[in-house]
């Protein structure tokens, strides 16, 4: 897995590369603790190069929303590969979520 | 078509084995959405069966046997635990449970497979995927199909 992180304004998008798994997931979660304690407030999780999520990636995707959640930062996620968007649709994290179609339109009215 | 695998209990040979059966899933064509459903179903029974079964015991072995017969894919993942209850798993769908940190394992199973049935004693799950969808070859296809 490859994560890259840059700034549009003030939102910070990550870039993930890879599988979110159970042996990428940890890796993932330490890159997001940098910007939860920087109490970053706009995060856009971008994960049009992700083509597979396992119970673990969701798991530590609700993670770093609950983490974002309680300092009142938003997370937003875009470009889901439709087979992980299912994931998102039948366990119904799609209701917890806010997901858009592209970055660019995560990015806009935060 | 037969496959029977063990696997020690540490979560970093899960891929291997995984692998394995996804090489034989493109041998014989399987669906892109398919092969995602049955490498994902897979997965999450050897990380439940290593982790709560074997509780990461590396000196016990999960076993893996494969079947591939009239379009279905039969799989079984046995531990050597104690086994557990699947209907006690809370559904992770409710409101009450969606930010629960883990418990989708069982419930993606038992929704992306056609069949799942675990033992009495629940170290042994056997999942059944109906394969609706062959890649658009048949003149290969059925050449594969022949040599099994």
């Amino acid at each position: 897995m490859k994560i890259a992180q840059k700034q549009n304004n003030d939102i910070t998008i990550f870039n993930i590369d890879g599988d979110i798994d159970i042996n990428s997931s940890p890796e993932m979660r330490e890159a997001f603790e940098g910007i939860a304690n920087a109490k970053t407030m706009k995060i856009v999780v971008n994960l049009s190069n992700v083509s597979y999520v396992d119970s673990s990636g969701l798991a530590t995707l609700v993670e770093m929303l609950k983490k974002t959640r309680s300092y009142g930062a938003k997370l937003r996620l875009a470009s889901l590969a439709p087979k992980v968007k299912s994931l998102f649709e039948i366990t119904k994290l799609e209701q917890l979520f806010d997901i858009f179609d592209t970055e660019e339109e995560a990015s806009a009215n935060f | 078509m037969n496959k029977q695998l063990s696997v020690a209990s540490d979560l970093k040979k899960i891929r291997h084995a995984v692998d394995e059966i996804i090489i034989m899933l493109k041998g014989l064509q399987v669906d892109e959405s398919d092969m995602f459903d049955i490498r994902l179903c897979l997965e999450e029974a050897l990380i439940n069966a290593i982790k709560y079964g074997n509780k990461f015991d590396k000196d016990l072995e999960v076993k893996i046997d494969f079947a591939y017969v009239n379009d279905k894919i039969n799989i079984s993942v046995e531990d050597k635990g104690i086994g557990f209850d699947h209907n006690k798993v809370p559904d992770p769908t409710k409101e009450e449970n969606l930010l629960m940190g883990n418990g989708r394992g069982v419930f993606l199973i038992k929704h992306l497979m056609d069949e799942v049935r675990f033992n009495k004693k629940g170290n042994r799950l056997t999942m059944v995927k109906h394969l609706k969808k062959i890649k658009e070859n048949p003149k290969e296809t059925n050449r594969k199909r022949s040599l099994l």
